[in-house]
């Protein structure tokens, strides 16, 4: 199982290798999971990650370390998450669709 | 032949509510438990909403058709089985693990969703081209995380070898959930490691299978 630093370098980098998908957008992304945050700026397309909470946050992803794990290495389903109440999400849910569909 | 869009909805319609996500989450997994069951020549929106318990009201917010929700069941557990195998085979060094992790990963997959990847092969790439070119776009993804480690273990032509791999991978998978009778079922790491002895050094390298090696699987 990689660490919670490796996924979310790779989020970074696959948006940044997929400019195309990212044009014009702008969003904060918050991850709230066991005992740490990260967050995903998006500006402009452009994303920049920083190990912490964000200000005022877009959307923001909460889950357990493992079951956010187990989703972003493709072993649970986003969405059966979500019906389970794994994955919770506060705010824009159209930007959490977003991120979804970035990602791939 | 037409592509379909995954939703009726536009991106110029505001955002989704939590309720709303949750609602088209429903619809998802209710309608793939139905194409797994009915097929999907067999599935009617009706079948579909009642197994969710929601109105067709509900369904046409959020899906054109019932070919709308199968192309985003495709488009999801393709994203599923890609992130298994990337994630899977990342940090392994050594080319023939790597091969053998990435097979795990994807016998792994079509053990947890064997009635989806049957529904799709027979009855999914036929409903229109788009659904076979975002196939072969999966498979094109994935042949193309496989090249470099066949590279590394001697293949030439790697292109090839990358789509032959995955033909005797999808194969042994079929057959191992739907075809095979009266023998212990494996496991999806000794399907990988069967599937990489085949492949590298043909079907006499293929070890015995003992019962007590067998998956908990179908």
């Amino acid at each position: 199982m990689p660490e919670a630093k490796e996924v979310f370098t790779e989020i970074e980098n696959r948006i940044k290798s997929h400019p195309e998908k990212s044009v014009g957008l702008n969003a904060t992304y918050q991850f709230d999971l066991s005992g740490e945050s990260w967050t995903l700026k998006i500006a402009n397309g452009a994303p920049e990650l920083i190990q912490g909470p964000a200000q005022s946050p877009n959307t923001t992803l909460i889950a357990t370390t493992d079951d956010w794990m187990n989703i972003a290495t493709g072993k649970l389903n986003p969405v059966t998450a979500f019906m389970q109440q794994k994955l919770k999400v506060k705010g824009d849910m159209g930007l959490a669709m977003k991120l979804q569909g970035l990602l791939q | 032949m037409t592509d379909v869009s995954v939703s009726s909805r536009s991106t110029s319609e505001a955002p989704l509510t939590e309720r709303q996500w949750i609602r088209r989450g429903e619809l998802l997994e209710a309608a793939r438990g139905v194409f797994e069951r009915d097929g999907y020549h067999g599935t009617t929106v009706s079948a579909i909403v009642q197994a969710a318990g929601l109105s067709q009201g509900a369904f046409y917010l959020y899906f054109a058709d019932k070919k709308a929700v199968f192309a985003a069941l495709q488009d999801e557990m393709a994203t599923l089985l890609r992130r298994r195998i990337y994630w899977a085979t990342r940090d392994e060094a050594d080319a023939r693990r790597r091969l053998e992790a990435g097979l795990d990963a994807y016998f792994a997959y079509y053990e947890e969703y064997a009635a989806w990847n049957r529904r799709l092969t027979i009855e999914g790439l036929a409903i229109d081209a788009s659904f076979e070119r975002r196939q072969t776009d999966l498979a094109q993804t994935l042949a193309a995380a496989f090249r470099p480690t066949l590279e590394q273990l001697g293949v030439g032509e790697t292109a090839l070898a990358a789509f032959a791999l995955l033909g005797i991978a999808a194969q042994i998978a079929y057959w191992q959930h739907f075809q095979r009778k009266d023998e212990a079922s494996m496991s999806a790491a000794a399907l990988a490691q069967a599937c990489a002895s085949l492949f590298l050094n043909g079907a006499p390298s293929i070890p015995a299978h003992s019962p007590q090696e067998g998956g908990s699987h179908a």
